[in-house]
């Protein structure tokens, strides 16, 4: 062997070395990052599907619960289908009975704020009835349907709603309605007396639906539900519905214009708006949207503000057979978001979903409104400026 | 897995030159290996990045009190009397060229006939910014106080037998904070034969059509005073005005007039007591409240009082916090008609502390009264303060909540 080939084999042993030596430190390095994140990564033992890590928190475990019962495959090796095993399971699914269990499920419940307690008391029911409904008001096949979750005393934000974008109206062949979401403010929670002032304003202006639950901040997410169940019941054939706040600028001719471009495909899977994706909960107990490490571990799926979002009626109707196989969630958006995952879809985002506001220089100028879907927030008399203004045949953006 | 590779690293060894070398083909096997875990980790098992959420997100001195004889059928005399006691208020405006001392000191020299007239100026101000919002507003509107009544309500004060008159200044959209006062402390009822009665004093809400809720609102509970003007902060002085013209006119015998926000708690029994109690002296000149004296308007352009120095110079006069605060209601028709030689002024409990002054009634302090704010928002309940009359800045639960826990208590733990 030539000394010349030698000293090659010499090199080539002395590179493959470095590069071994380069290979073991990023295995270990690898290796050693999964250890120190929070989330464990568990290599698959025994099973091939991902299994998830067994959870502390309180609503994993009952969701995931809740996942076995709904698992055909599981229900298949005791020989029962998945309806079976819901109807045998059902009193116990939607029980309205205060679950006097829950303190000991949860290890910290007596430290929890009040309302944890109230919302985890009576988590699994949802058998709320209508005080006030508009039965008819989809007798005419909309074609949108705004949907805006309000509360008992905002008296002026509806009206400043119906005379803005909210006005039911019909423009070539598209029909465009309108119901407010609303629950109860009982007198028990020292709520002022508001419900013949309510019944009236049902009777005149007919676009209330009221539904005997508490209105809380928690309780949105019944509404989300109470609503998807109304529209499967009582307006099962809209086309498109706009779900959102009554604190936010809606320009609904946006809306319409850009319904009208959507191919039928694309129609049929709609779910559009300011979607929040890699989010997780709030662990600062201050916040309105805090979130308790006993109630709930890991992130959020993308989910789409709840501000105010774009769907299809299709979708509509598949999410509520969803939300019987995803536990109440104390923050609605993340529960619709929650939803549309268990039907394998996501949110979209749409730059027109205006949700942190627009640029203070803007706020004046008209056209900067004229090409949005969403503005969050505007005051009554806000939105009834810029309405019309935006209704000027002059005005030339 | 080591099968797999095995094969994969099997076939270079057949074809290669390199069979000799056993030690290169091990660590060929090896590297291959190592490469496919690495491969094998990342594909399966991205590492899992768990981002934080996206967050969400003070008093000049004055005059002794005047006692003011009643009101004589002769408005003219009346006005020249009140026109010379008005001179006081000299002494509190500095002769600085401010744009309002500047209107008071031509008041008083009588160059202008009275102060709330009817036409349409626009203001010549020197000022170095120009004044924006609701400031303008104030200043370029109509100073008319002949809005025309929306709502009224002539039969609240019958057979003139109203001991206490509670006017609550509140929005047309205020329908929550009004029912909590109408079902607790503003009930219209006798506290031992004296009898309390409520109006809540409106304006309009430009293009919101709250008309026919109001309509219902007041069908039920008969106590909306509403007049045709923009209900704005800065045109709580022209509803102050409009109320005194409608006090005058149909409860023109109401011992005491209450006069507070609609986010205020008031314990209206305590009260009651307390005026029933008052010497037949004070009974025709009480201004009772929170006093605040030697007090400045704000300088700070973000604040809600802001009042910049182009616009009034000098201290205000004491005044009694427009939270709430009572007085006698004798005092109605020369509230009513001080105000003609007191320019408008944009804060209204300031402006109606001027008018006190003009009529040379000093308020009187009350610890019970807490119109401003606390350093700590108090909990009622356990009547930590058993003094207190009325605190301010209440939500309608809040009231409902306090008063709740009040009429449950037993009478001996009462406050």
């Amino acid at each position: 062997m030539s000394v010349g080939r030698r000293r090659l084999r010499l090199v080539g042993i002395l590179m493959m070395i470095n590069f071994f030596i380069y290979v073991i430190v990023e295995v270990s390095k690898s290796d050693g990052q999964d250890k120190n994140g929070k989330g464990s990564v568990l290599i698959p033992t025994g099973k091939f599907w991902k299994r998830r890590a067994a959870c502390g928190a309180y609503w994993n475990r009952e969701q995931q619960k809740l996942n076995r019962l709904y698992n055909p495959i599981l229900n298949l090796l005791n020989n029962v289908t998945v309806d079976e095993m819901v109807a045998l399971n059902a009193t116990q699914l939607n029980s309205c009975e205060m679950d006097t269990n829950i303190k000991s499920e949860i290890k910290d419940f007596d430290n929890l704020p009040d309302r944890f307690k109230d919302f985890l008391y009576y988590l699994r029911c949802k058998n709320y009835s209508l005080v006030l409904d508009e039965p008819d008001k989809c007798k005419d096949k909309p074609f949108l349907l705004l949907a805006i979750k309000s509360l008992t005393p905002q008296f002026d934000r509806r009206q400043a709603i119906r005379e803005s974008w909210g006005k039911e109206l019909k423009v070539n062949n598209m029909t465009v309605v309108r119901v407010f979401l609303l629950g109860d403010t009982p007198q028990a929670d020292n709520h002022p007396n508001l419900s013949g002032l309510l019944k009236y304003e049902s009777e005149k202006y007919k676009d209330i639906l009221l539904w005997n639950y508490r209105d809380t901040f928690f309780n949105l997410t019944l509404k989300e539900v109470l609503f998807l169940k109304w529209v499967s019941h009582s307006c099962p054939d809209v086309q498109f519905i706009f779900k959102g706040d009554d604190d936010v600028f809606v320009n609904t001719h946006q809306i319409l214009d850009y319904l009208k471009t959507l191919s039928a495909e694309k129609a049929k899977d709609l779910f559009v708006g300011d979607v929040i994706k890699d989010a997780g909960p709030h662990r600062d107990k201050k916040l309105k949207y805090y979130i308790p490490e006993s109630l709930y571990e890991g992130t959020y799926p993308p989910y789409a503000g709840g501000g105010g979002f774009l769907y299809s009626g299709n979708i509509a109707l598949r999410l509520y057979n969803a939300t019987s196989r995803v536990l109440l969630y104390p923050i609605d958006d993340v529960y619709t978001g929650m939803c549309l995952e268990k039907l394998g879809l996501a949110p979209e985002k749409h730059k027109g979903f205006k949700t942190f506001d627009i640029d203070e220089k803007q706020k004046n100028n008209i056209c900067s409104y004229s090409n949005l879907i969403l503005v969050h927030p505007r005051k009554p008399q806000e939105m009834i400026k810029i309405w019309s203004k935006l209704q000027d045949s002059s005005l030339n953006c | 897995m080591s099968l797999v590779v095995d094969r994969l690293a099997a076939k270079p060894m057949h074809r290669s030159a390199m069979v000799r070398c056993r030690k290169f083909s091990i660590s060929v096997v090896a590297l291959l290996a190592l490469v496919i875990i690495k491969i094998f980790i990342d594909v399966n098992y991205p590492p899992l990045t768990l981002s934080d959420p996206p967050s969400v997100s003070p008093e000049p001195e004055r005059s002794p009190i005047t006692m003011l004889e009643p009101l004589q059928d002769d408005e003219k005399s009346t006005l020249a009397a009140l026109h010379s006691l008005a001179q006081h208020l000299r002494k509190l405006v500095p002769t600085a060229g401010a744009y309002w001392n500047i209107e008071q000191l031509q008041l008083l020299d009588f160059k202008r006939p009275w102060a709330w007239v009817c036409s349409k100026s626009t203001p010549q101000i020197q000022a170095p910014e120009p004044y924006t919002g609701l400031l303008l507003s104030f200043l370029t509107q109509d100073q008319c106080r002949n809005h025309r009544m929306i709502i009224n309500q002539p039969d609240k004060c019958p057979l003139n037998k109203t001991f206490l008159l509670l006017a609550i200044k509140s929005s047309p959209q205020n329908f929550a904070q009004r029912q909590a006062i109408r079902d607790t402390w503003g009930t219209e009822r006798s506290y031992g034969g004296r009898y309390v009665r409520l109006v809540f004093l409106l304006g309009t809400v430009p293009v919101l059509d709250l008309s026919p809720l109001l309509e219902y609102e007041n069908s039920r509970s008969h106590d909306l005073l509403q007049w045709d003007f923009e209900d704005t902060f800065f045109n709580l002085t022209l509803k102050d005005q409009l109320f005194l013209g409608w006090a005058r006119t149909y409860c023109s015998r109401a011992a005491y007039i209450l006069k507070g926000d609609d986010d205020v708690f008031v314990r209206t029994p305590n009260i009651v007591r307390i005026l029933s109690l008052l010497g037949s002296n004070k009974h025709h000149s009480l201004y009772m409240g929170h006093v605040v004296k030697l007090a400045r308007p704000y300088r700070d352009p973000k604040s809600k009082y802001y009042i910049p120095t182009s616009f009034y110079m000098g201290f205000y006069p004491p005044y009694a916090g427009g939270g709430g605060y009572v007085f006698s209601g004798s005092l109605t028709p020369w509230l009513y008609l001080v105000s003609h030689f007191v320019f408008p002024f944009p804060i209204d409990d300031v402006y109606t502390g001027m008018c006190f002054l003009v009529l040379g009634v000093k308020p009187v302090g009350h610890p019970g009264f807490k119109t401003f704010n606390m350093p700590n928002k108090e909990k009622l309940s356990d009547c930590s303060d058993r003094n207190l009359l009325l605190v301010h800045q209440k939500s309608p639960q809040e009231i409902l909540k306090m008063w709740g826990a009040e009429s449950k208590a037993p009478p001996s733990q009462r406050c």
